[in-house]
């Protein structure tokens, strides 16, 4: 076998790898998305068909158009997803930006441990700070708010916002602020006007992560919501099994629009995440 | 344009004096240099005038102003910067116009001011480009650029060719002491580069251990250097400075360097040598001060050649010299003697210097 033969099977075996990964990966959405479109009847047909016989968008008509009204509609449930992680969003931002900064530019007493203290929540998974959570969501009255699931949200998309905006300001050179303080500004003033601008993509990588997170969340939403007004998407999924009755069709459909804004935010975003991620990891 | 006054200032770090006193007096429209090894202090002090670094101790006054407790906007200082600092995201033309804005200065006086400085440094056809697509030269040019336009008391140049190639060095090296000597301006300057303090200067503070080692002109460092630091550091190549010892033989004091003993033939040396006040010395000799001649001339040492190297326009040879690898330059420079060849050396008496071994002073 010559050279230009054994790249080109080479070539070959690593594609069909590749492409496998990606049918396992997307499979199940295919089949999200496919079910979403079927009759009640054809979602159980034996042998299963990928394509629906006779499409329809009677679950798309009955999420948005619930029949019982306590099972709340998908319309309310998109908008507190959208709404909390909105907010989540620009709160982590508004945090996270002065925090990072401090944390890339300052030497203070006990920086190294609050950065620790930072980071180490992430060792930990979501659920051990439920229950504390919980209770003092109860103490403060936040239980069944938008207060109280922004806040909780906090607890860990913070950590992470900070830890990407850091490498970001680790990457910009200290010479710009005190370029900028000689040429007129303040300490804020060359942070605001120099510093901040070039944080653009940080910025947008940081808050879409922020807002898929906030938007994929299910344990904080499902514990520290009660009534139907206040379910987010994730919650709303979970209420089409009810005792007597699976809705696959109507958990589908559901399901499919969910993930349509967070598919279309990382294909937006998927460049600047990337820099993010290998900010400071080779010399600019 | 206004003269600048260090008095006493002192940086700590934790227990590092990382600026220990530096006092000096910087003339309405000097060019000074403050140059030294990594880690001596001089970048320290340039950030402590410009503001940017707060002070431990001591006084800084620009004209008659004390500016020690100002912000760096209000100093009336402009500063290059090693990296040139330019703002990414502004074109050429922001970037100059952004001190001037920052200041509120008039939209026409302002843009008279970036064109008069866009001129001056041949950058007119760059102001709409971004800093990222100039060359290095050229980011060099809109950082001295956004200095200029500000048309400040003092300008501070922080280590400002270090990131430039070295013919290119050479070539903004000139351009910069023109433009001082162009606009009268009061500069600072920073340099690890003995060469560009020696070229560039009216005077230059050589720095060690965050102190002043000598302020003078760069005639006074290299032919009065006050330490041994100085006349180790300024100089190309390097002045050698060979470990001695005072000895008395049959009546007349010697140098002994090493396996060698060398009488002195002058009053210069005999002078120097009875002021040592102890018997340890360090003898220093320019490259120029050690001349190669004919075998068996009277007074001359011998030695070997270690290795040879031809710069083009001199010839180098090094040799040791009381145990102590020394550096020569040959008369002939097409000389290239191989290693191990005799050499018989004598030394220039009325420039030698003598330095006490225990203080690194000179002894003069």
């Amino acid at each position: 076998m010559t050279r230009k033969q054994r790249k080109a099977l080479h070539a070959t075996v690593v594609y069909a790898l590749i492409i496998l990964l990606c049918l396992f990966a997307l499979m199940p959405l295919l089949w999200m998305a496919s079910t979403s479109f079927k009759t009640s009847s054809e979602q159980f047909v034996s042998p299963p068909r990928w394509i629906p016989q006779n499409p329809t968008l009677e679950h798309y008509a009955k999420i948005f158009f619930p029949t019982r009204i306590s099972s709340g509609s998908f319309q309310i449930y998109f908008f507190n997803s959208l709404f909390i992680s909105f907010m989540t969003t620009i709160l982590a931002l508004i945090v996270a930006l002065p925090a990072s900064y401090a944390f890339s530019r300052f030497s203070f007493p006990g920086k190294d441990a609050a950065y620790f203290a930072v980071l180490g929540r992430n060792m930990f998974p979501l659920i051990v700070f439920l229950i504390p959570l919980f209770s003092l969501m109860r103490i403060l009255g936040w239980i069944n708010t938008y207060t109280g699931l922004i806040v909780a949200y906090m607890t860990f998309t913070l950590p992470l916002a900070i830890w990407l905006l850091k490498g970001f300001f680790d990457g910009i050179p200290t010479e710009l602020e005190k370029a900028g303080r000689i040429d007129g500004c303040t300490r804020f003033g060359a942070f605001m006007r120099l510093i901040v601008p070039l944080t653009a993509s940080g910025m947008t990588a940081a808050g879409v992560n922020t807002f898929i997170q906030a938007w994929n969340e299910y344990g904080f939403a499902r514990q520290l919501t009660e009534s139907a007004s206040m379910r987010t998407i994730p919650v709303g999924l979970a209420y089409f099994f009810t005792e007597n009755t699976s809705d696959w069709g109507g958990l589908m459909a559901s399901a499919f629009l969910f993930s349509v804004p967070v598919v279309i935010l990382f294909m937006i975003i998927q460049r600047f995440f990337i820099a993010a991620l290998t900010q400071g990891a080779v010399k600019q | 344009m206004a003269e600048v006054s260090l008095k006493n200032i002192v940086k700590l770090y934790g227990d590092v004096r990382a600026v220990d006193g530096v006092s000096l007096d910087i003339h309405d429209k000097e060019f000074v240099t403050l140059v030294g090894p990594s880690g001596c202090g001089k970048t320290t002090t340039l950030h402590m005038i410009a503001g940017l670094i707060e002070l431990d101790g001591g006084d800084i006054l620009i004209g008659k102003n004390n500016v020690s407790e100002l912000d760096p906007k209000d100093r009336d200082i402009a500063m290059v910067f090693q990296n040139y600092a330019l703002y990414p995201h502004k074109s050429v033309r922001d970037n100059l116009m952004f001190p001037l804005r920052m200041r509120k200065i008039d939209k026409t006086t302002a843009a008279q001011r970036v064109s008069r400085a866009s001129k001056i440094l041949s950058i007119e056809q760059l102001l709409d480009r971004k800093p990222k697509q100039l060359s290095g030269g050229q980011q060099q040019r809109v950082a001295l650029g956004r200095a200029i336009v500000r048309d400040p008391a003092v300008f501070l140049m922080d280590e400002p060719l270090s990131n430039l190639d070295a013919k290119l060095r050479v070539q903004m090296r000139t351009e910069i002491k023109h433009l001082q000597q162009e606009l009268q301006a009061t500069m600072i300057y920073v340099t690890h580069d003995q060469i560009e303090a020696m070229t560039m200067s009216d005077r230059i503070a050589v720095m060690d251990k965050g102190k002043v080692q000598q302020f003078g002109s760069p005639d006074e460092l290299f032919n009065r250097p006050n330490n041994v630091f100085v006349a180790g550091f300024i100089g190309n190549p390097p002045m050698n400075l060979i470990p001695a010892q005072l000895v008395s033989e049959g009546g007349s004091k010697k140098l002994r360097m090493g396996q060698i003993t060398y009488s002195p033939q002058t009053g210069h040396v005999h002078d120097l040598m009875n002021k040592a006040a102890g018997e340890k010395v360090i003898v220093g000799l320019r490259n120029t001060a050690i001349q190669m001649v004919a075998p068996g001339t009277a007074g001359s040492i011998l030695t070997e050649v270690y290795t040879v190297e031809p710069t083009g326009d001199v010839t180098y040879v090094q040799t040791n010299i009381g145990d102590k690898m020394c550096t020569i330059s040959s008369p002939d420079v097409a000389y290239r003697g191989r290693l191990g060849d005799p050499l018989t050396l004598r030394i220039d008496e009325t420039r030698l210097y003598l330095f006490d071994d225990l203080s690194g002073k000179a002894i003069w």
